[in-house]
């Protein structure tokens, strides 16, 4: 996987971690944890294109794709380095 | 303006949405706000009074917010009542997200007004294998804190003692240290009072809770739970309807009130207000208590269920992807679900969506499209016992016209949807002392609002039929009615009572010996005829006098053009 083009939280895969590099300005992203610095995870992709479903500290946040594709994230090495 | 506002005495109860407020608020005033399973529950003001020795105390139960940034109106209500002061905050602080619950208390401590902190839900962080020093917290920020479980009551009487004290002990008002509100001194105080004990596999609960936000098996799940949902409230409906509620009104109440009708009374007009045609004693107690009440009943249960259990976030989340081909959000299904009980609080929902175009959309569609639980209960009894079919047919016409508005709409109307952006709420298995307090709740506003309605509707309309004056204005609309809609002229009666409520469109189809064709005309004009007043009126508040008038000037004009069409396409299949 070419992680230098890879760093947008849409295109991560599933179940993989990932520390937040960049977050769009938006009043509910910040209270909801998505903030820099922080581990997510992805539980799931919605199906009809819908939102990704992500847990950040035990917290789940559904996030519509198209603001998804602004926040940026880089992969987590531990939780990778089974792979 | 609320009523409070100039009171001395006042107490602001803030928070995160969906933190557990109204419970506390609830039990504290011994009042009824309502309560849920998702944020944005509460999206307005609601004030109460606690009287504790000689004090009153007035205490305003805020909507949530996540910061004080608003992000809807419902939010922006909170900010601007912040605003206006108060003698003390009670701030509630989510346990479970204590991170940014700290931040929105930085945010409201930077305000310098008295604060009372409150630590909620901490079995759930305890479940989670984490312990909050909350003692040291307050001390750091010199605040007062109290550990509760609102829905389990636990601490909530050392809340009333200690808001109390802080208002009547001159002393105890302290200022809270200012700190200024940041994400990095939210972490860092997080960081330095939060300690994991230990590190805890997701129980059975959390992981079901998982498996319902997930495609899948959330997607299958969630038809099985809405078809279960639908029994339920359409099965025991029917049952309580023709097991037990009919039987006993025709077979002991109905038998009584003749006699003693006929006792008093000689035959004539007299007579038949009470017991004739549209009798208020025998119509104004069947219908309302015998032919809605079921469904009333078995609505708000299963709603409640819903409600409580957190299930209604998941289910926006499940639908956002097809919705947004609809031009909705995920999110709007939770003011549509609430419109299929009643209008008013579907209408009063939508503050908590993000733009003004979600709202008026989807205020719109539970005008035109959205049976109301009373409606639908009439429904049922119009049609279920002539053909199931046909009463697929309506709800199908139903889904149709709700699609289609939605489409236009969102084409008509500029601006764009504010993509999802919803937290998942931990899935939590329902009080049953909450659940039937909710579904009483709901009862006694349905008779004391929506039952007295009917009965006195229906005695207008007993009069004026024994007056023949129903028969006049019948026969204004006798040509719309005979010629476009290919129904009996009797059929008026309905359309003109629909405007009071929505059942009333549908009730007096009962008895006039529709052929199939008809019932199904009538069913959805019914449909999609006027909102009740009530209805209206809500529109004109949140939105304007203007677009109430719209509604109601289309629906009359959608109704009569679509029913029309239907009558023409039915006859030529028969």
């Amino acid at each position: 996987m070419p992680l230098n083009n890879d760093l947008s939280l849409k295109n991560f895969p599933k179940n993989s971690e990932a520390e937040i590099l960049h977050v769009p300005k938006h009043s509910l992203l910040a209270p909801l944890g998505l903030r820099k610095g922080k581990k997510i995870k992805i539980l799931s992709s919605q199906a009809f294109n819908g939102p990704l479903v992500v847990e950040i500290e035990g917290r789940q946040i559904a996030v519509a794709k198209d603001i998804a594709a602004k926040i940026l994230v880089r992969h987590e090495v531990s939780a990778h380095a089974a792979i | 303006m609320p009523q409070f506002e100039n009171k001395e005495n006042k107490v602001l109860l803030m928070g995160p949405p969906n933190v557990g407020k109204s419970v506390i608020f609830n039990h504290l005033t011994g009042l009824d706000s309502a309560i849920a399973n998702y944020s944005g529950t509460t999206v307005d003001y609601k004030e109460g009074r606690i009287t504790y020795r000689d004090d009153d105390i007035y205490l305003i139960d805020v909507p949530g917010t996540y910061t004080l940034d608003s992000s809807n109106e419902a939010e922006q209500v909170a900010v601007d009542m912040l605003n206006k002061g108060a003698s003390l905050l009670v701030i509630v602080l989510d346990a479970n997200n204590i991170e940014s619950s700290i931040y929105l208390l930085l945010q409201i401590l930077e305000m310098g007004i008295p604060a009372i902190a409150v630590l909620n839900r901490i079995d759930l962080l305890e479940e989670k294998g984490y312990s909050f020093a909350a003692e040291a917290f307050a001390e750091e920020l010199k605040i007062d804190i109290i550990e509760t479980v609102a829905v389990k009551e636990f601490g909530l009487a050392e809340l009333k003692n200690k808001i109390s004290e802080k208002i009547q002990i001159e002393n105890q008002k302290k200022l809270p240290k200012k700190i200024k509100a940041s994400w990095k001194n939210a972490e860092r105080l997080s960081a330095k009072y939060l300690k994991q004990k230990s590190k805890k596999a997701k129980n059975k609960r959390e992981e079901l809770g998982d498996k319902l936000s997930s495609p899948w098996p959330g997607i299958p799940l969630a038809l099985l739970i809405l078809a279960v949902i639908f029994a339920i409230v359409v099965g025991i409906g029917m049952g309580l309807r023709q097991y037990v509620l009919l039987p006993f009104f025709r077979g002991l109440v109905f038998p009584q009130i003749y006699r003693l009708v006929t006792m008093f009374t000689t035959e004539g007009i007299i007579r038949n207000i009470l017991v004739g045609e549209y009798g208020f004693l025998i119509k104004g107690l069947e219908w309302p208590f015998a032919l809605v009440l079921p469904y009333v009943l078995s609505f708000y249960t299963a709603l409640s269920l819903l409600e409580d259990s957190g299930y209604m976030p998941r289910l926006a989340v499940l639908l956002d992807g097809l919705f947004n081909k609809i031009g909705l959000t995920g999110g709007n299904i939770i003011p549509l679900l609430l419109g299929y009980g009643c209008a008013i609080p579907g209408i009063a929902a939508t503050r908590a969506l993000a733009t003004r175009k979600e709202r008026i959309t989807v205020a719109a569609l539970i005008s035109l499209a959205v049976p109301c639980i009373s409606q639908t209960g009439a429904l049922i009894s119009l049609l279920a016992e002539e053909s199931i079919l046909v009463m697929f047919l309506v709800f199908l016409v139903s889904f149709l016209a709700i699609i289609g508005a939605a489409i236009i709409m969102d084409k008509s109307i500029e601006g764009k949807n504010e993509p999802l952006v919803l937290e998942i709420p931990p899935l939590l298995i329902p009080e049953p002392k909450m659940i039937l307090r909710k579904v009483w709740l709901r009862l006694k506003m349905y008779i004391s609002d929506g039952a007295l309605m009917m009965i006195y509707a229906i005695a207008a309309a007993a009069l004026l039929y024994e007056l023949g004056i129903l028969e006049q204005i019948g026969r204004l609309f006798q040509p719309i009615i005979e010629h476009w809609l290919l129904m009996p002229s009797e059929a008026s009666v309905p359309l003109i009572l629909g405007v009071v409520r929505r059942e009333l469109a549908v009730l007096p189809l009962l008895e006039m010996g529709l052929n199939s064709v008809q019932l199904f005309v009538g069913a959805v004009v019914a449909l999609f005829y006027v909102p009740c007043i009530a209805v209206l009126a809500m529109l004109a508040r949140e939105f304007s006098f203007i677009f109430a008038t719209k509604i109601f000037l289309f629906t009359i004009g959608f109704s009569f053009f679509i029913g029309g069409i239907f009558a023409r396409l039915g006859f030529l299949f028969i």
